[in-house]
């Protein structure tokens, strides 16, 4: 174990970042027995990466770590955290909590406000909320989403041809909120998965490619764009990385629904506003773009520089045959500005879906969650340099206008939509595997971690 | 292999992108030599995203999605101010997180307060500025202070807040007879704090932060709610709650217990300690520990047990040997409180959480009655025969409640 990872570091020309990274996961098997599914689900893939793929040099050092100043904080009381320590992540509070005998609360003055701090509390669920209609329904697990697609499934012979949509006509509402996280994850991960690859093919010759700063200076929503853009296919499955995250900074189920809410939003922000500029643009006047005061500010540091930078393979592992080669080939004509080039539209596809999920469980976890953790961990975990995820979160806020509040109706429509989309996939399946002849064992489908954990990373899921 | 290409494979893209997939090869390379052909309109259809096949045609759009994507504007709003477009002026509160500077709009000439958050590298962006932007984003209300911008620089963020003239607590200091306030102050501020209050639960917003020094009052005499670091979206069914919140002597007594299903109730708690120090201008319960301050609060209320707390003992911090108080009366405490005042009192300061009354329901409590219905300009009237003129310039003031907490330089803060 240590082997490897000190291979890792030596290959990336990195150096293991300092105990505070690695503090990580003082209490990984605390976090585990408290969080649902992790130990299950988690467990398999991430191991499997850490031998096969080689993407988790953080994974190992965390586990040898003893509790230091971030943990201290968890499961004690505030009070006997010395105030002394950890100021760094302390938030603006320059005495703390009002810590138990703390002689800085002097009763003349207000004690200060509390802060929340990056913290290494287990996550627990309280309960879901009632089932309130009998249209809504209150999903287990995903097995029991399975149970409705089987009974889909065996209905649809009747149905003739007709797609797999009735799941969409019925009307019900899913409640997922007790779902296990990693159930949960993996129907994220089963969507993001068919989103990439539908980008991943249809933009194959679009791949951005870097700006150059006079573009830059264009088009600001551009870099912040392209922030994201790493030159190879991290070698880490979408459902694996998620997995990954839930087991080193486990968090609550609406931090890994709400991705979809945000990547919906920085579609539609960028895009449109994209497609607005492009008319306006052929007058060609530069000084429509926006006054660049954000992302511009950085792009003497190009995002691509991060993007191209050799440590990038290690950090997501090994890189896919596609070193060097086709996608920005094809594109390598220079995009020049015009409407015509998606390189500046925001797309998600492979080879940005890490950063935007590390970068976006990040931002997530600290406006839902009151437990969350230090950026230095987030990129530990994610396997990106601390300065990257900084950036990142930075630019998926700005993508995001900085709101990221979600209506409570809208994650819960779509939480049904997930399970809708999860049950049509499992249904399609279920046809394609009848048709194919192939075991109709549940346990065979894509979306489920069982097929996984015995292939390679690299090799088509069976189906 | 057939029935490959129906299933998703979780990277399946460098394949089809290289060799494996026939069709698609060919459809790309013809795509490839005519990339000019297609308009931007039409890549960008191409282009899904979770919604494309999660809400597909003709299925419901999320409901709640068009209420945001209205109050969005173009896509970077912020990018159209940039720092220079105020003048910095006094600083007016610093801490390890934030400083806030009183600032001059240039263009208007209004004045505003700066809130330089600095971004720390190991915490990256505070989740403190993250909630309170987020959330002051959606929170537009009389009685909340109004974030108009965030401006984005190279290491830090600006946030610009609607200029106040100071927080509760100097309020009282300088204007009150020993920091009390008179009864018809007292009843305005509080209906401001509860309209504000409630605006923030309809929103499923809790506080959690509420105290004097996070309530700014401008020289319209107008109470607001600022500082939102601590807050956080609720009504989301599952989730996760930190007991560590509130300030220590507003913390309400079922988080004191380390109960982590609070909910709007706790900022009700603050708000009733909040109503008492505007009359004797002390804190109600100035507690230096968790257990001294419960201690202080059962003094007041009466030690509370299963039979008056059903459910009491499961709570964490609960302890059979807590000393037993019997329950005393407000009025006693609080002579100069009238008894409609009492009675609101009495409801806001519920030891269980389930009886405090909520926001809504205390802005119809009759001691409100007599409170001619002011609405936003006949508050000046009101407002200017409390205060001095020409308060803006006043000199040492820290405007607390917009966070930049205390400490040192000056309690509270935007």
């Amino acid at each position: 174990m240590v082997d490897s990872n000190t291979h890792l570091d030596e290959a990336s020309g990195r150096v293991p970042q300092s105990s505070r990274g690695r503090s990580a996961s003082t209490s990984t098997a605390r976090r585990h027995e408290d969080t649902p599914g992790a130990s299950t689900d988690a467990g398999p893939a991430i191991s499997r990466n850490e031998s096969e793929t080689s993407t988790t040099p953080t994974s190992h050092p965390t586990q040898h770590e003893s509790p230091d100043d971030e943990s201290s904080s968890s499961h004690q009381h505030a009070s006997s955290n010395p105030t002394g320590v950890n100021q760094h992540i302390r938030g603006f509070d320059q005495s703390g909590f009002p810590l138990t005998g703390d002689p800085r609360v002097v009763v003349a003055a207000s004690p200060p406000s509390p802060r929340l701090q990056p913290t290494y509390r287990s996550t627990r669920s309280l309960g879901g909320s009632e089932a309130t209609s009998p249209s809504r329904i209150r999903i287990r697990d995903l097995s029991h989403i399975r149970s409705f697609a089987s009974e889909e499934y065996l209905a649809r012979p009747r149905m003739g041809g007709r797609s797999s949509s009735s799941f969409s006509d019925s009307g019900r509402q899913y409640e997922i909120s007790s779902m296990p996280v990693s159930d949960i994850i993996e129907m994220v991960a089963g969507l993001l998965t068919k989103i990439t690859t539908t980008n991943d093919r249809q933009h194959e010759h679009h791949r951005p490619i870097p700006l150059t700063e006079e573009q830059s200076h264009l088009n600001p929503t551009a870099s912040c764009v392209l922030a994201f853009h790493g030159r190879n296919v991290p070698g880490i499955t979408i459902l694996s990385y998620l997995s990954r995250i839930h087991r080193y900074c486990p968090t609550t189920y609406e931090v890994f629904l709400s991705l979809l809410v945000y990547f919906d939003r920085m579609t539609e922000m960028v895009n449109r506003g994209l497609l607005g500029q492009g008319q306006r643009r052929a007058n060609d006047s530069p000084a429509t773009a926006p006054e660049s005061s954000t992302p511009t500010a950085r792009s003497p540091v190009p995002t691509p520089m991060n993007v191209d930078s050799p440590q990038e393979q290690e950090d997501f592992g090994a890189p896919k045959e596609s070193d060097q080669p086709s996608p920005q080939a094809s594109a390598s004509t220079p995009p020049s500005g015009t409407p015509t080039d998606l390189s500046q539209f925001f797309v998600v596809d492979s080879f940005n879906i890490h950063r935007l999920i590390i970068a976006g469980v990040t931002c997530a976890s600290k406006f839902f969650s009151d437990v969350f953790y230090t950026n230095s961990r987030y990129a530990k975990v994610g396997g990106l340099p601390l300065a990257e995820l900084n950036n990142l979160e930075l630019q998926f806020l700005l993508l995001n206008d900085f709101r990221l509040s979600v209506p409570v109706e809208e994650l819960e429509a779509y939480g049904t939509m997930l399970v809708e989309f999860y049950a049509r996939e499992l249904v399609a399946q279920q046809q394609a595997g009848h048709a194919g002849s192939s075991p109709q064992s549940t346990d065979g489908m894509y979306m489920d971690s069982g097929s996984r954990s015995t292939g390679q990373p690299s090799a088509p899921p069976t189906s | 292999m057939s029935s490959r290409s129906t299933t998703i494979p979780h990277r399946s893209s460098v394949s089809s992108t290289t060799s494996s997939q026939p069709p698609q090869t060919s459809h790309s390379q013809s795509r490839t030599q005519q990339p000019q052909r297609l308009t931007a309109q039409q890549l960008a259809e191409r282009v899904i995203s979770p919604a494309s096949i999660l809400f597909p045609h003709g299925s419901t759009p999320p409901p709640g999605r068009d209420r945001l994507q209205a109050q969005r504007r173009s896509p970077f709003p912020m990018d159209r101010r940039h720092p220079s477009s105020f003048q910095q002026l006094e600083k007016l509160g610093e801490g390890t997180y934030a400083t806030v500077y009183k600032g001059r709009n240039r263009q208007t000439g209004d004045l505003v307060a700066l809130k330089e958050i600095h971004l720390d590298s190991e915490e990256g962006t505070p989740s403190t500025a993250i909630r309170e932007i987020s959330l002051m984003k959606e929170l537009k209300h009389e009685n909340i202070v109004t974030l108009y911008d965030v401006i984005h620089t190279e290491n830090k963020l600006m946030l610009v807040f609607e200029y106040m003239d100071k927080d509760l607590k100097k309020y009282m200091d300088a204007r009150g007879d020993r920091g009390q306030l008179d009864q018809v102050t007292i009843k305005r501020f509080m209906q401001d704090l509860l309209r504000g209050v409630a605006f923030c639960h309809e929103n499923r917003v809790l506080h959690r932060d509420l105290k004097p020094q996070n309530l700014l009052i401008n020289t319209r005499g107008q109470l607001k709610l600022a500082d939102f670091g601590l807050a956080r979206a609720f009504g989301i069914p599952v989730n996760t709650f930190s007991n560590e919140v509130v300030t220590l002597w507003y913390r309400a007594p079922d988080v004191l217990l380390g109960s982590r299903t609070y909910n709007t109730s706790i900022d009700i708690w603050s708000a009733g300690c909040i109503m008492a120090e505007m009359y004797t201008g002390r804190p109600l319960f100035p507690g230096t520990t968790n257990e001294d301050q419960l201690q202080k609060i059962f003094r007041l209320m009466g030690t509370p047990s299963e039979r008056t707390w059903p459910g009491i003992s499961q709570l964490p911090e609960y302890k059979a040997n807590f000393p037993s108080y019997a329950t005393q009366s407000l009025a006693i405490l609080l002579p100069q409180v009238d008894q409609l005042g009492l009675d609101l009192l009495g409801k806001l300061l519920q030891l269980r959480p389930e009886n405090r009354i909520n926001a809504q329901d205390a802005l119809r409590h009759p001691w409100f009655q007599d409170l001619p219905d002011y609405v936003g300009q006949g508050r000046v009237q009101v407002s200017s025969s409390l205060h001095q003129p020409g308060q803006l310039g006043h000199q040492g003031v820290v405007p607390g409640g917009y966070g930049t907490q205390p400490g040192l330089v000056g309690p509270g803060g935007y």
